[in-house]
Formats: structure tokens, C-alpha cells, sequence
């Protein structure tokens, strides 16, 4: 079964921070990175995929340049700026926060 | 972005070839699988702001597709715009003018206007102090000038040529102060006050007019009030400045004193600076000379001196903003009809998801895709009509000189008012038509077709419209009227009550005698009235002089013997010579005027007097008293009863409302009329000459023939009453052609629209139209069922204009002296023949729908 980041409403920037906390990485590479991360759970909508990088771009927490790809394309190469790695931290604690609170609210008897 | 995502669908594709699929379903499944790449850039932009401002742009491509679409119409709604701002801008653009004057001197910030305020001890003040305070060393003053209190008429001649020239003696650095630059010779006198009060500096006007063709007018001579000056220079002069506006300029006498006005500050100095250090001067003077420290002091303020915007130019202005008005309501109307029109286009536009916001958005990039060309049309209109109005304009309009010109004051003007016809023109129509009502829409299909809202609406409009061309028409009308007229000799005559054609005034001033002697005014005028007399070409000649009853009372005697007393507050009797009625041509109506040699103390009075003395009796051979029953005046005994160019009518009129009571009563200057003159005072009378050949040239041998026949060579001034005539002339012309500009756009304007108004009113009953001809009406009925309501509001519109045209002429007719008495059968004319034009441009279309088979109205339906 695949999980659309749909139904994971806010946390795709999440994803894509972490994701590029490995390493820089294309879009394509984002996309496929976290599909393989996330045991082949996660299909992220292309259509979100690139507005969202476009903002994280726009709000200073990636930089991006224009590169090669393995493959020889030329595409654009996005990498964590400072304030996006400050930014993932905040959102990992966040997260933490929110899914212990929904895992305590699912287990609740 | 779109490369980056071209790149991403590649990449997908060639791994899902890596795995198996063929290349060319690869690619369509890579391309399948990542969705619209259009609507991913769209989502990726949608910032706030950016999508408002995305839309913007949607609307105003769309919009502007749409006015190409329809190219009359956009075409008329840039013109109409255009003519409407550009004409209001135009006016603005001159009361600008008036208002904030643009300044000929160089860095007009530097200049002020001083004023030394103080009295020194004792009362006697030293007024050169002034002026050797601002010449001590200081740090803020670069230069001062002033001029003496003697700005006047003058009278100047050259060889045959006589002119009225405003005047005034300036010091010698008042050029150099002000920085004016010389169009010909120079403005600095000789340094010896002997000689630098035989020159004068003239202005290119004066220079044009005396030396007109002559390559330079330096170094000539010319006569100024009869004393011969050297021109040594001639500049441009300008109204804004005191002093500046002259059209001569005189230098000091030795011994006269000129107070300092104009200060010039030195460069980089603020204004803060000089007023401290003036301060510092002014404190010198209080201690060294003892003035108190609240007397001495020193004044600034800038010298461009704003002139008064008066009545006349409101008027102008309300014009401009009339035709405005007339073209918004216009276009108002045309984007409405047009919005009707489109009311299927927006109903689908609605039903496909936009909101209303999106509607008026889309309506209104439309009309400021209009507004635009309107704006860019009403500024070249602007730029032309200023030049115009700078090349047409009267030389002295009201009293002084304006010249319009394109600022930045103007083109904001200009963008106010565009965005007020946008707001005007666009807005509404576009809340109205995106308002859309499927259900009305529908029912608009069935019936007659007449919509009885939007008729309520076009009615209201086509009043509008009317009402503001109104006072337009009526003033440009009126106007023209006048200024043909006033050219007129007769008009003149009514005006002044003689033909001042031929008249030459003589304003002469003779000087006071030694104290304590009487002076005959008899005599005075004897040798005054003698001298004139000897002048070839003068035919006759009157002093005039005035008086005032004692006790401001007159006693008239009445037809059984009894006397009786008349108040009359503000009102003077006439001293004049004999031939005073031939000098005016005065032709007496009863009894006789007075001869050669009267000296009986009788009175010649105008009708309107004898009404008011002696209303239904002969006043011949009456006795009049000026002064009350119980004063020592002599009784007078009326010889005649002139005849007056007003209108009797109006005269009854005005003695009844108690305003024109006691008019004209003369009498004769005896050998006993004699006046005490004081020490301090001088005596001054007006004598007229009438000199039917060449008044200018009378007018000038007069001068000399006073000059060097008195023995006291009395001042003399004098001013050939016709010279006043042109000028009013040429106010009321260029005042008319204004008008006439503007009453002729409003017109056009105002015929325009309610044709447009009609024309859709029409086209909203064509199936009532059709279903009336197919059961028989005829054409007449057809025009008379469509166009019965419409008289009702042209008429309507009419009697709403009446009482603001009648505003308006108030507004003019204060500004304009020539101007008659505007009759209410004037206006009346114009309120028929604009009903008469309304009323016609109305039956165009009804006729042409009355005109239409209706088979084809009932197919095209």
C-alpha cells in the first residue's frame, strides 16, 4: 500500500529536510529517496513535490544550484542551508510531540 | 521550473525503460505519473500577493483583448474620456497658474520680501536705516532692492504713439538683486543718481509696442509723463513678483530714499540662518538707536507671491468638472447598456465558477484599460491646450497676466481625475452587471422586452446629463452673445452712458498752495478749461466735479407752493462747466441744457431724478435745494430733464426696490465756488475733452500744452477713455471662447449619450415595437409610444439645469464688466433649443425602429 503525502497534511517539508540531511539531491532523487526511506510506503505527488521545494527555497531553508545528474541530465541540485537544518530540528521536535500524543490517544483503553 | 521538472519526467522515464518498458509508453507513464506540469508552476507560485497580482494580469490581457474586440466603442469611450479630462486638466492647469505662479527669476528660493518693522523714537524714522543695516557685513544677505510706493498708470510717448504704462521707480540693483536677465541693453543705471534718473528700463511688450520692426530700442528716448528718459535696457516681465509685473521701471531721484524689499540670500544659506542674523541686526539697532526691543525688527517672507483665484476661475473650473461629470454619467450609461448587453457573456463566466469579485475585477481592468488611453489622449490635449490657451489668452486678464503651463501639479490633476471617471464610470456599472440574475435574464426574453429598472436607470442618467450641459450651454451662449455685443458702439454707449470713443480724460492734480490761502476752483478751472480750449483739435471741453448735499438732504418745492425734504444718504451732485452735455453728447429730453455763460444757478437732472422728486409732475421750473429745509444752500431751478441711455424699464424697476432713487442732477461752476485748502492737501479734479479726430494725439498736445502754459505746471494724467474698451472687449471674447469650448463638448458629449440612452431603451422594446407595427400602429404611433416618457425626462433634466445655470452666471457675470443683464428670455431660448436638440437626437432612433419590418425584429428576437 502506498501513503500519498496527502494524508500527511504539514509534514512534507518535514520529509524533504530529512531527506536532504544525507545529502544534496536533485528533485527526482527527492522523490525516489523518500519512496526507498520510507520502505516503499510513501508516493509523494509530483505536483507537491516541486511548489514545496520552491517554497523551503523561497523561505531560505534550501539553496539550490544547477547541476549534472548521474545520468547526465542537467537538473537543479537542492541542499540545506543553516537555518533549514535549525528549521528540521524544530520540526522533528514538533513531530515527535505530535505523534506520541496521537500514538497515547490510539492506545488509550 | 519547467526545465527542472521536464528533467524529473526524463529521469522517471529512462528508469522505467532500465526496467523493462518500452521508450516511447515510458515516457508517457513517467509524464502520466507526475500530473500537469502547468498546474504544479501554478500551485508553486501561489503566493498570496503573487496570485493577486497574476490575476491583474489575466484580467488586464483579457481586457485588453476585449477593447479590441469592440473598436468603435472603445474608440469613442478613449475619446470622450480624453476630451472630458483633457479639458478639465486644461482649466486646472490655468487656475494653477494663477495659483501657484511659475517663478522667471533664477533660484526663486533665495529671494524674499523683507520688511523692516519699527518706529524710531520720537516718531521720526530714518528709513535709509534699513538699507545700511542690511549693507554691514553679514553672512546671509547676498543683495537687496526695493521699489518707492509710486507704482501708477503712466503716460508715455514716442514720436506719435501714446500708451498706458503701469510704472515704478525701483533702486538701482533691484534688477541685479532679483538676478533678471536683460533681452536687451542692461538694467544697471549710471551710478550718478543725476543721470540714472534720465533712464528707464521697459518691459518687450512696451518695446514691441513703440518700436515695433526697430532692431533695438536702446538708447532711444521716450516720453514719460512728458519727462524724456533714456531707454538703457528692456527685460521680460513677470507678474509674480512685485514690482516685476511693471511695464517700466524707473530709477530714484538724487535724495530719494528706497526702502529695501527684496532681500537675496547668499547661496547655501537656509532661511533659519538669515532670519537669526537679521535678528542680530535688528538687536544692534535697539541698542545703538534706543529703540524699544518689540519695534525693530526684521521680516521674511518668500517673495513668490500667489495671486487671488477669483469667482471667474471657480466658474472655469466648475466647467471643466461639468463636462467631466457629463462625460462619466456618458460612458457611465455606455458601459452599462454595454454590461446589459453582455449580461449572457458574464451568466456563463458566473456559472464556469467566477466570483463576483473576479467579474468586477475583469470589468473593471476593462475600463482602465480605457481609462489609460483616456489619460494618455487628455495629456497631449493638455500640452496642446495650454499652449493654446498661452497664445489666445488676453495680454491682462482680470488685471494680470497668466501663463498656463504642464507641471507636476497638472499631471497629478490629470491621474486624480482619471481615477475618479474610472472609479465613476467603472465601478458601478460593474457591481450592477455582475450582479447577474438568471431568472431576470430570462424573463428580459419574454413580454415586451422593457425593462422597467434599467428604464428608471436611463431616465436618470439623460437628466444628469442634461442638467450639467445646461449652465454650459447657457453660459457659452450668453457669452458669445455678449462678446459680439460689447464690440458693439452701442453696447459701449450703454455702458458708459456716452461714446467714450472720442472722450480724453485729463486727471489733473494741481499742488497746494501756501498755507493758509484760498483757492478759487474757478479759477483753477479757468485756466485749465482755457488752456485746453487753445489745443487744435479739442471741440469741447468740462471740468467735473462732485458734492454732497449738507445734512445729506435735498428740499424740493412742489406743484401747490409746500417744500418738502428727501434724504439722500451716499448720493452726490455734479459741478460741471457748461458745455458738459456737448462733451457727452447728453441730448436733454425737457426745458434746456445749460449755454455759454450760464451762471444763473440752475440744474439740468436725469428722468429717473425727476421721478423720484417729482413723480407725475413737469420738474421744469421746480426749485431744488441741496441741503435740508433749514441750511443756507441756494435754491436751484431745473432748466432740464435729460434723456438716459438706460432702459426705463429698469430704471422703474430700480427706483421701486428704493436702490436707484436720485441719479444725475448738474449745475455750473460760479466764480463763488471756492475751496479751502489745507496744508497738507492738494487739489484734484477730472477734465474731459472731447476731440473727435485723433484722441491720442490731443491727448498728448494737452500734456504739453498744460506743462508750459500754468504757472504752477500742475501734474497732469491723462487717459484716452477708449483704451479701456479693447481690453474689456478681448476679456469677453477669450472668456466666451472658453465657454464656447466647453458648452460645444458638453454638448456633443451630452447629444452622445442620450442618443446611447435612447438607442438601448429603444433596442430593449424592439418586440413590443415589432408586435405594435404587426397589429397595425403606424410610424407616428410607434415614435410617439416610444419617445412619450422621454420628453418628460428631457424636460425634467432642463428644469434641474435651470437653477444651476443660473448659479453659474452669477459666477461669470461678477468677472465680466461688459456683461448686460442676463434676461430670463435668454434662458429661455436655450431651454428650448436644447429640448429642441435632445429632443431631435431622440427621434433618430425611435424613428429607425418604427422604420424596421417586424418580421425581422420578431426573427433576429
Amino acid at each position: 500500500m502506498a501513503i500519498h503525502t496527502d494524508l500527511l497534511q504539514g509534514s512534507l517539508d518535514l520529509l524533504i529536510l530529512r531527506s536532504l540531511l544525507l545529502g544534496p539531491l536533485h528533485g527526482w532523487g527527492i522523490s525516489k529517496r523518500l519512496h526507498h526511506l520510507s520502505g516503499e510506503l510513501l508516493e509523494i505527488k509530483q505536483g507537491s513535490l516541486y511548489p514545496a521545494l520552491y517554497r523551503l527555497e523561497q523561505r531560505g531553508w534550501l539553496e539550490a544550484e544547477w547541476g549534472v545528474s548521474p545520468e547526465g541530465r542537467k537538473v537543479k541540485v537542492y541542499s540545506l542551508t543553516k537555518a533549514g537544518r535549525k528549521q528540521l530540528a524544530a520540526e522533528q521536535e514538533q513531530w515527535r510531540l505530535f505523534s506520541g500524543a496521537v500514538a497515547r490517544i490510539l492506545s488509550a483503553t | 521550473m519547467e526545465e527542472e521538472m521536464r528533467a524529473h519526467i526524463e529521469l522517471e522515464a529512462e528508469e522505467l525503460v532500465r526496467g523493462g518498458v518500452d521508450p516511447a509508453s515510458a515516457h508517457r507513464q513517467a509524464a502520466a505519473r507526475f500530473g500537469g506540469v502547468a498546474q504544479a508552476i501554478e500551485l508553486a507560485n501561489d503566493h498570496p500577493s503573487r496570485a493577486l497580482l497574476r490575476d491583474v494580469w489575466r484580467s488586464m490581457r483579457l481586457a485588453t483583448r476585449t477593447v479590441r474586440r469592440s473598436p468603435t466603442f472603445s474608440l469613442i469611450t478613449i475619446i470622450a474620456l480624453g476630451l472630458a479630462i483633457g479639458v478639465t486638466t486644461t482649466v486646472f492647469s490655468l487656475l494653477d497658474a494663477v495659483l501657484n505662479p511659475p517663478m522667471s527669476v533664477p533660484h526663486p528660493e533665495r529671494l524674499f520680501v523683507v520688511k523692516f518693522v519699527g518706529s524710531a523714537p520720537g516718531g521720526r524714522m530714518d528709513w535709509t536705516l534699513p538699507g545700511r543695516l542690511l549693507d554691514l557685513p553679514n553672512a546671509s544677505v547676498a543683495a537687496h532692492a526695493g521699489f518707492a510706493p509710486d507704482a501708477a498708470t503712466r503716460t508715455v510717448e514716442v514720436g506719435s504713439t501714446i500708451r498706458h504704462a503701469s510704472g515704478v521707480t525701483v533702486s538701482p540693483g533691484f534688477f541685479t538683486t532679483l538676478e533678471v536677465p536683460a533681452s536687451e541693453g542692461r538694467l544697471v543705471p549710471p551710478t550718478d543718481p543725476v543721470d540714472a534718473m534720465q533712464t528707464v528700463v521697459i518691459n518687450d511688450r512696451l518695446r514691441r509696442e513703440l518700436f515695433p520692426g526697430e532692431e533695438s530700442a536702446v538708447s532711444r528716448v521716450m516720453l514719460v509723463e512728458g519727462q524724456p528718459k533714456t531707454i538703457i535696457g528692456v527685460v521680460h516681465s513677470d507678474p509674480t513678483i512685485g514690482a516685476l509685473g511693471n511695464d517700466l521701471w524707473l530709477f530714484p531721484s538724487p535724495g530719494q530714499v528706497i526702502r529695501p524689499v527684496f532681500i537675496r540670500l547668499k547661496q547655501g544659506v537656509s532661511t533659519d540662518k538669515a532670519k537669526r542674523e537679521l535678528a542680530t541686526l535688528s538687536r544692534r539697532v535697539v541698542s545703538e538707536l534706543g529703540y524699544s526691543s518689540a519695534d525693530a525688527i526684521f521680516v521674511l517672507s518668500p517673495a513668490a507671491s500667489a495671486l487671488r483665484a477669483r469667482g471667474f476661475h471657480f466658474a472655469l473650473l466648475g466647467a471643466g468638472l461639468a463636462v467631466l461629470l457629463i462625460a462619466c454619467a456618458n460612458l457611465a450609461n455606455l458601459q452599462l447598456a454595454r454590461g446589459i448587453g453582455r449580461s449572457g457573456e458574464i451568466a456563463v463566466q458566473a456559472s464556469l465558477g467566477a466570483t463576483r469579485g473576479h467579474i468586477v475585477l475583469q470589468l473593471m481592468a476593462e475600463n482602465g484599460v480605457l481609462a489609460m488611453g483616456g489619460m494618455l489622449l487628455a495629456v497631449c490635449l493638455t500640452v496642446g491646450g495650454n499652449a493654446i490657451l498661452r497664445v489666445t489668452i488676453p495680454r491682462s486678464l482680470g488685471g494680470y497676466i497668466i501663463a498656463p503651463q504642464t507641471s507636476w501639479r497638472v499631471v497629478v490633476f490629470a491621474a486624480v481625475a482619471t481615477l475618479l471617471s474610472l472609479l465613476l464610470v467603472g465601478l458601478w456599472p460593474a457591481l450592477r452587471a455582475s450582479r447577474v440574475d438568471l431568472n431576470a435574464l430570462l424573463k428580459s426574453r419574454a413580454g415586451t422586452g422593457a425593462h422597467r429598472y434599467n428604464a428608471r436607470w436611463y431616465g436618470a442618467l439623460v437628466i444628469a446629463q442634461i442638467a450639467l450641459t445646461m449652465p454650459l450651454a447657457v453660459s457659452a451662449t450668453v457669452l458669445s452673445l455678449t462678446a459680439w455685443n460689447s464690440a458693439r458702439l452701442e453696447t459701449v454707449l450703454a455702458v458708459f452712458g456716452y461714446d467714450p470713443t472720442s472722450i480724453v480724460a485729463a486727471h489733473f492734480v494741481w499742488p497746494r498752495p501756501d498755507s493758509g490761502a484760498t483757492l478759487a476752483v474757478s479759477d483753477v478751472a479757468a485756466i485749465v478749461m482755457g488752456t485746453a480750449r487753445r489745443v487744435p483739435g479739442v471741440a469741447a471741453t468740462t471740468i467735473v466735479l462732485s458734492a454732497t448735499p449738507q445734512h445729506a438732504t435735498v428740499t424740493v418745492t412742489d406743484a401747490i407752493g409746500g417744500i418738502r425734504e428727501v434724504p439722500t444718504p451716499v448720493w452726490r451732485y455734479r459741478i460741471v462747466s457748461p458745455a458738459y452735455f456737448d462733451v457727452f453728447s447728453r441730448v436733454m429730453n425737457k426745458g434746456t441744457g445749460f449755454e455759454p455763460g450760464t451762471a444763473d444757478g440752475s440744474v439740468v437732472l436725469d428722468e429717473n431724478t425727476a421721478h423720484t422728486l417729482w413723480p407725475n409732475e413737469s420738474p421744469i421750473g421746480k426749485m431744488i435745494k441741496m441741503g435740508d429745509a433749514r441750511s443756507n444752500a441756494p435754491w436751484h431751478r431745473v432748466r432740464g430733464v435729460l434723456g438716459s441711455p438706460l432702459d426705463p424699464a429698469w430704471q422703474a424697476m430700480m427706483r421701486e426696490a428704493g436702490v436707484m432713487r436720485l441719479t444725475e442732477v448738474y449745475m455750473v461752476l460760479t466764480p463763488d465756488d471756492s475751496v479751502p485748502i489745507g496744508p497738507y492737501k492738494r487739489y484734484e479734479f477730472p477734465l474731459y475733452a472731447r476731440a473727435p479726430g485723433d484722441p491720442q494725439r490731443v491727448a498728448s498736445e494737452l500734456r504739453r500744452a498744460f506743462v508750459a502754459s500754468t504757472p504752477v505746471a500742475p501734474k497732469v494724467q491723462l487717459q484716452t477713455e477708449y483704451l479701456r474698451i479693447p481690453q474689456q472687449v478681448e476679456t469677453a471674447r477669450f472668456v466666451s471662447r472658453l465657454f464656447l469650448v466647453f458648452g460645444g463638448v458638453a454638448l456633443g458629449l451630452a447629444g452622445l449619450g442620450v442618443y446611447g440612452i435612447i438607442a438601448q431603451s429603444v433596442a430593449d422594446r424592439r418586440r413590443e415595437v415589432a408586435i405594435r407595427v404587426a397589429l397595425g400602429a403606424t410610424s407616428r404611433q410607434i415614435v410617439h409610444a416610444l419617445l412619450r416618457e422621454r420628453n418628460v425626462v428631457l424636460l425634467a433634466g432642463i428644469a434641474l439645469g435651470l437653477p444651476l445655470s443660473l448659479a453659474t452666471q452669477g459666477a461669470v457675470a461678477a468677472f465680466l464688466s461688459l456683461l448686460p443683464p442676463f434676461g430670463i428670455w435668454a434662458h429661455a431660448a436655450v431651454c428650448v433649443g436644447l429640448f429642441l436638440f435632445f429632443a431631435g437626437i431622440a427621434m433618430v432612433p425611435a424613428w429607425r425602429a418604427a422604420a424596421s419590418a417586424p418580421m425581422d425584429i420578431l426573427r433576429a428576437e
